[in-house]
């Protein structure tokens, strides 16, 4: 004989979960209304004698009692009344800060401030956000001017940072300018437009695979394929406008 | 992100098919499985229309349906063996229209294992036991038998196991009333498996095993097993006992043999093959489904070879013993899955591929001309018979169920300018594919149209009596007229119905037996049978302006807001109600419900006043005339319509009705808005209402019959219908113009229709497919459709098809002359003449491939077409043929900013591909310019590539090209595309190609997703993120710029997010070579992307999409399956809605568990354990459990169950219909 459950009957198990429940939930006593004491007995806290009771079914049979319900409507009175002086004691103090002219919640700004600092420690990971941010510390430094993007294309902030990577390679006379990150806006401003065209030229050329040997002069990358009459790279073409 | 699946259309492709008298009356019907869905259909004997009676999903994949009946018995069981590892056992209850699990029995582990039974079932003949088998070893059999109230038992499992045997199929013998028997076609491997040498291997037979189950020792034994010559593909049973000789029929290659025990010697028939065929000659032919159609007298077997013929086999016995096999051809029908063979005459072809066709057999062959081969007549071995394929002489079509599987692409989008988007789905194979237009609506097929003398406003049928079936008359009204029109085998105007015509008319209708009632504004019109009349004019100047009849009550409305209300007494006289009642204000609208049936009245009116409100007024005796309740609303009212619908079973054939419905109350408002509010049928109190915008214009409602249920018809810009079906609530506009007054219609030839009025013509349309949520036009397509893609300029397809094991056009001409030619050299000298005449009819001929196939032209043959194609008319506007053995597999529109404004199509071809092992000799990528504004393709240059090039898409300017392994991009060139920069490390094949800014997002083959960034200054292609899991990518759809969802081919849909600290930059790593070098674990990307969902669809997807699906909804995604079904992933919007479907679905989950045993929440996470994503299709089943269990869950869920079915309701109508 074992006392294993043969089958997955369902059911069975169901019916025997829910006595189970309905067990448990016969004497629904709620917590503030009784304690479980260190000795294992119960005691009633709403009668103002706190009757100790040895199993949770004296408990239950003292709570149908007259006495116990008489107790009850004290004991719920008490506690209305315990309840409705916070609120009002909290409507007090709020009218009184209001008539001080100081918002509530300033009262503390270092907590505030820090209860945020630790909840977004806390955090696991940033809440997501479906618009892309730029992770890099660097490119975030970058003159803006440059990232203005004309053709409004959704590459202006890579090309930036591409552009960024080029320019120790170009040897132009935009160079010293361009170095250095501080340069205010204002000065840059003219020379973007033609400095853009190049940095974009240069780029073009890169990634159609052409190569700057040392001297400074183009070459094909073997690696690339090339239409059979294209022996020199095209030439930027200035153009004034 | 939490995500809700919905499905919008089931899988509509069929893997099994049975039929049986499952509701236990005469009528038979079909059971159907659907992958995961279990559908019970019947086709009317008298219009032919198979209808819909249960559609189940199962949430488990249905391997094996058999149909059973106890010894003696008058009603079918159905048999499931599925990946549950249990054996369950259905019943089908007409009355409450559902299925009920009878038995269940668990034997083995779950999932679609080699050795855990579920494969393969059979069934004794005479209804005594099943066997349901495994691929290997494992057979079980179980006895079911009845206990003493006739309830179906079953016995503890027998076991027939056998180590190293695999199984290819199984059937149960006709013994009659002996022992039952099962035979099975089973192969040993054991010493295969133990020869190194592999000369047992090649050795090795095929055996016809019988199993006998005695059930005096109730054991199962090994009785007899026989080596067969050639290996066979499937069994069919031969009747046994009285009706026949018994033994089974083994279809093998080329051959169909008849075995039995003791002395009956081995019959076997060589199968016939076309004449003149284009199929390879050495290629064998094998049956692939056989239907068995039994009367007390005679017996047959129709059997479908893999071209489609059917052939009708019969045995010639003598004394017990067969002598002959015979064969005769049929007709032939696109290849089926199963057919079943009705009593009533009709045959249920579930076809493979495309829809699936009900035929009504109207000769069966027997005496025309064509041939009959028999064993008997003398052929040398391996020579065969030949007949003529021809079109249909014995089936005669009736029916036809679309079909979409399988759907090999869809993309989603309004190019027809409709305001709600279209799907375009390509679907069907070989031959039978179709692009199909999917647009949400329910079909409506026109019966006739008719122009009238003027614009009619309104139009009524009556019926001349209560107990006809068919109206008499069609009443329209126009401004100063009114029009009787009869219905007879024409419709014509008639002057003697007793109506009048001089005056419009507010209403007419039936009234108690046999009376008719004309409202018009002077007054009221009592017509009695022998057309005496009675006339009510009304009081001085006032005039009637709304009214509602039903067949024994009049209420009308007066001038300045005056009820008056008749009824008609048991003398069949009207009589006015002694009191009148003043309204507050004017009244704009009125409904009364139907007579409920033994009834006097209905007790409610319903009428909407000017102020915006709804009352409820009483019509019961005892407060006639009291208000009972009001509502108000958010405009003002326009129509009112009470109707009884939910819950009503239609009746069934033993007479008895079903449960009563709930009455609803539908109010029709000016601004567009349908509501719906339950009608309490004792207080009359309003609840639970019910909101749907239906269009810009006021909304008419309109109570019609659909399936012998009330329905309504509301009116707006658009026309919807309001029904219940299969226990759920529908409105569906209907895929038509817009009409202005509708009226049920009712004749011999449109039994169920409507009557309708659009301008100045009078329209009888008929409403067929309902519970259908789209409504499809398609258009044919030659091969298998790859891919295709929208040109954004012209919004025409560019379509790739391409099928294995075919010609081109070109070599099939090219054969055919060749046959022609040999045909004649052939011929004798004297038969020249005779041969030349043939050969030119045999050129001349021109059978369908849709119906008869396409020639097969060995494995590694290729066939391809590109097309362009104009979505809305399905006009192909140029095609391409690629030559034989040029497979296109991937195509793009794109730009080359570069070189002008040029639109170029790019088709990838992969040259001499074998499938298995892969293997391709090269590829190429041709590429097309788009001339005349996108309507012709003009082929510019063809450009070599290694490998198979299988994915294509634009990148800033240029071309992603997948290679094989190979990542590339491409310019365009002047004589070919140039390769500017690679990326070997995607490990097996790239399949797809997507890009976001300067991201490109691969998948591969096998091993899930990887993230590419391209480097400009480098001119480099790098990794930098991957996915952690080997996904077997099918397709992959972008959400956002770090989150991409993916399918795989197992049936699993996953979404992926980069974590918010990937670095795709440069700048950190200004080498570039810490990405490029730095190899992750395993040599990954050293940057793991995040699962954020993972579901398992139980279908395979082959197409995701983003998309919005309804004007005004929100962004939804939507995935198409293999086996045509369609759904939606939508995120939840709010916690606690999230939290609702969360606990609804674990309720739902315990309190109503799946009906063939497997586990739903083990199923969803049969790949990956399921992850954010709530089963919605799980959680709408609440509407069809118990009213009781409904009620537990909803109180667990602290709201009632209107409450939860409305949450239900509302989720769906937000993201889709």
């Amino acid at each position: 004989m074992s006392f294993k459950r043969e089958g997955d009957d369902k059911s069975q198990l169901n019916i025997l979960k829910k006595r189970r429940v309905e067990d448990l939930l016969s004497h629904f006593i709620p917590e503030d209304e009784a304690v479980l004491m260190r000795n294992g007995r119960y005691s009633c806290i709403v009668c103002s004698y706190r009757p100790v009771f040895d199993t949770v079914d004296m408990l239950t049979v003292h709570r149908n009692g007259r006495k116990h319900l008489e107790g009850l409507q004290l004991f719920y009175g008490k506690k209305t009344r315990l309840k409705n002086e916070i609120i009002k004691r909290q409507q007090e103090t709020s009218v009184q800060a209001e008539d001080a002219g100081q918002e509530p919640s300033s009262s503390a700004p270092l907590l505030e401030q820090t209860r945020k600092l630790t909840y977004h420690a806390l955090l696991k990971t940033v809440p997501y956000n479906s618009c892309h941010r730029k992770t890099s510390t660097k490119s975030e430094k970058e003159p803006a001017s440059i990232i203005s993007d004309v053709s409004g294309n959704a590459e202006n902030t890579s090309e930036a940072s591409d552009s960024a990577a080029s320019r120790s390679c170009s040897g132009s006379t935009a160079d010293n300018k361009e170095l250095n990150p501080s340069h205010d806006v204002e000065v840059s401003q003219p020379i973007t437009a033609e400095r853009r065209r190049e940095l974009e030229h240069y780029l073009k050329l890169k990634s159609d695979g052409w190569k700057q040997d040392r001297s400074g002069r183009w070459i094909r990358d073997e690696d690339v394929e090339f239409d059979s009459d294209e022996e020199e790279p095209p030439s930027l073409v200035h153009s004034e406008d | 992100m939490f995500l809700y699946n919905i499905t919008l259309q089931r899988a509509t492709g069929i893997t099994h098919a049975i039929h049986g008298n499952f509701s236990g009356t005469k009528l038979q019907e079909i059971v159907v499985s659907r992958g995961k869905i279990l559908e019970i259909i019947r086709p009317d004997a008298n219009t032919g229309k198979v209808h819909t009676l249960l559609t189940v999903e199962v949430f488990g994949i249905i391997r094996s349906l058999m149909a059973f009946r106890l010894t003696g018995g008058t009603k079918d069981y159905i048999v499931i063996g599925s990946d549950s590892g249990r054996i369950v056992i259905l019943e089908y209850h007409p009355s409450k229209n559902m299925f009920e699990k009878i038995h269940q029995e668990t034997f083995g582990k779950s999932g679609c294992r080699r050795i855990v039974p579920g494969q393969f079932l059979a069934v004794d003949p005479k209804g005594r036991a099943v066997m349901i088998g495994a691929i290997e070893k494992q057979k079980l059999v179980y006895i079911l038998n009845r206990d003493a109230a006739a309830r179906l038992t079953i016995s503890s499992p027998l076991e027939a196991h056998k180590a190293n045997t695999l199984v290819y199929h199984v059937v149960g013998v006709d013994v009659g009333f002996e022992n039952p028997m099962f035979a099975c076609l089973e192969m040993d491997y054991e010493e295969a498996d133990n020869d190194p040498t592999g000369e047992a291997a090649a050795n090795t037979q095929q055996t016809l095993t019988f199993y006998e189950l005695d059930l005096g020792l109730n054991h199962v034994v090994r009785k007899y097993s026989e080596a067969l010559e050639e290996h066979g593909n499937f069994l069919i049973t031969v009747p046994g006992g009285s009706d026949g000789p018994s033994g089974v029929l083994i279809c093998s290659e080329n051959y169909i043999t008849y075995k039995n025990f003791g002395d009956q010697p081995d019959i076997r028939c060589p199968i016939p093959r076309r004449r003149n065929d284009l199929d390879d000659p050495e290629r064998g032919m094998i049956f692939v489904c056989s239907a068995t159609h039994k009367t007390k007298s005679m017996f047959f077997f129709l059997a479908q070879t893999e071209q489609g013929d059917i052939f009708k086999v019969t045995l010639e016995t003598d004394e017990e013993m067969v002598t002959e096999i015979r064969m005769k051809y049929f007709d032939t029908i696109p290849v089926a899955t199963a057919m079943c063979v009705l009593k009533t005459g009709f045959l249920f072809v579930s076809s493979e591929f495309g829809n699936h066709y009900l035929y009504q057999i109207a000769h069966l062959g027997d005496d025309d001309e064509e041939p009959e081969f028999s064993s008997a007549m003398p052929l040398e071995e391996g020579d065969t018979f030949f007949f003529q394929p021809r079109p249909l002489k014995n089936l005669v079509l009736v029916d036809e169920q679309e079909n979409l599987s399988p759907i090999m692409s869809c993309q989603i989008a309004d190019l027809a300018n409709e305001d709600t988007p279209q799907l375009y789905v390509a679907c069907g194979r070989g031959p039978r594919s179709t692009l199909r237009v999917l647009r949400h609506g329910l079909e409506v097929s026109e019966m006739a149209v008719s122009e009238l003398p003027g614009n009619p406003n309104a139009v009524w049928t009556v019926r001349k009596h209560v107990e006809d079936e068919f109206d008499a008359y069609i009443i329209v009204s126009f401004v100063n007229a009114t029009l009787v029109l009869s219905i007879g085998e024409t419709v014509e105007e008639v002057t003697d119905s007793g109506f009048l015509g001089t005056t419009p008319t507010l209403s007419c209708s039936l009234l108690g037996e046999d009376a008719l009632v004309q409202v018009y504004p002077d007054g009221i019109r009592h017509i009695r049978a022998d057309k005496r009349v009675n006339e009510w004019k009304t009081p001085g100047k006032k005039t009637i302006v709304r009214c509602a009849v039903n067949q024994r009550q009049v209420v009308i409305a007066l001038t300045g807001g005056e009820l008056v209300y008749f009824e008609m007494d048991p003398s069949g006289q009207l009589n006015e109600y002694t009191e009148r009642k003043e309204m507050s204000a004017d009244v704009v609208c009125m409904s009364l419900a139907n007579v409920p049936p033994g009834e006097q009245r209905s007790r409610f009116l319903a009428v909407g006043l000017v102020d915006n409100t709804v009352r409820i007024i009483s019509l019961d005796p005892t407060d006639c005339l009291q208000p009972l309740s009001m509502q108000a609303l958010p405009a003002q009212p326009e129509s009112l319509c009470i109707v009884e619908m939910g819950g009503v079973e239609k009746q069934d054939e033993l007479g008895e009705k079903g449960t009563i419905g709930f009455l609803y109350l539908n109010i029709g408002l000016q601004n567009g808005v349908l509501l719906r509010t339950v009608l309490d049928p004792v207080t009359g109190d309003l609840s639970d209402t019910r909101t749907r915008y239906l269009g810009s214009r006021p909304v008419k409602l309109f109570r019609v019959r659909m399936q012998g249920q009330e329905a309504v018809l509301a009116m707006s810009s658009r026309s919807w219908l309001s029904y219940s079906y299969q226990s759920r609530f529908h409105l569906t506009p209907l895929s038509y113009e817009t009409l202005e007054y509708a009226s049920g219609f009712a004749s011999e030839q449109c039994p169920e229709g409507i009557v309708a009025i659009s301008t100045n013509t009078l329209r009888i349309l008929a409403l067929e497919k309902l519970g259908a949520v789209f409504n499809q036009v398609a258009f044919p397509l030659q091969c298998t459709p790859r891919k295709f893609v929208i040109h954004p300029e012209s919004n025409n397809l560019i379509v790739i098809e391409t099928d294995h094991n075919a010609y081109t056009e070109a070599t099939k001409a090219q054969r055919k002359q060749q046959m022609a030619e040999e045909m004649v050299e052939a011929a004798g000298e004297d038969e020249r003449e005779l041969a030349a005449e043939m050969a030119a009819a045999f050129l001349n001929e021109n059978l369908p491939e849709a119906i008869f196939g396409s020639p097969k032209a060995g494995a590694g043959q290729w066939a391809s077409i590109v097309r362009l194609i104009n979505p809305i008319q399905g006009t192909t506007l140029d095609q391409v043929q690629l030559e034989q053995n040029e497979a296109a597999f991937s195509v793009a529109v794109c730009r080359f900013p570069n070189t002008g404004d040029d639109w170029y199509v790019l088709v990838g071809v992969a040259k001499d591909m074998i499938l298995n092992p892969r293997s391709a000799a090269g590829g190429f990528i041709y590429t097309y310019r788009l001339t005349g504004g996108g309507e012709k393709l003009e082929f510019v240059h063809k450009t070599p590539v290694e490998d198979v090039p299988l994915a294509i898409a634009p990148f800033q300017g240029r071309i992603l090209v997948g290679v094989g392994k190979l990542l590339r991009i491409y310019d365009l060139g002047k004589k070919k595309l140039l390769r500017k920069c690679e990326n070997k490390h995607v490990p097996n094949l790239v399949s797809s190609i997507h890009t976001i800014g300067q991201r490109v997002i691969v998948t591969d083959v096998q091993e899930s997703l990887f993230w590419v960034r391209y480097r400009r200054n480098e001119n480099q292609l790098i990794i930098f993120a991957d996915d952690t899991y080997p996904r077997w990518v099918t397709t992959a759809c972008l959400l956002d710029y770090d989150t991409m969802a993916s399918a795989d081919k197992f049936g699993n849909i996953s979404i992926v997010r980069l974590p918010p600290n990937t670095s795709d930059d440069v700048d950190e790593d200004p080498t570039g070579n810490k990405a490029l070098w730095d190899r992750g674990l395993l040599n990954g990307a050293s940057q793991k992307a995040e699962v954020i969902v993972n579901y398992h669809v139980g279908e395979t997807v082959l197409s995701l999409q983003k998309t919005t699906l309804i004007p005004g909804g929100s962004e939804s995604l939507v995935y198409t399956t293999l086996s045509g079904g369609i759904g939606i992933l939508v995120p939840f919007t709010s916690h606690e809605d999230h939290d609702f479907f969360q606990h609804l679905e674990m309720h739902m989950r315990s309190e109503f568990p799946p009906l063939c045993g497997r586990d739903h929440l083990s199923f969803r996470s049969a790949y990956f354990p399921v992850k954010n994503v709530i089963d919605g299709d799980l959680c709408e089943q609440f509407n069809s459990m118990d009213p009781h269990k409904q009620k537990s869950v909803s109180e667990e869920l602290d709201r009632t169950p209107p409450e939860v079915s409305k949450k239900l309701e509302d989720i769906r109508t937000r993201y889709a219909f």
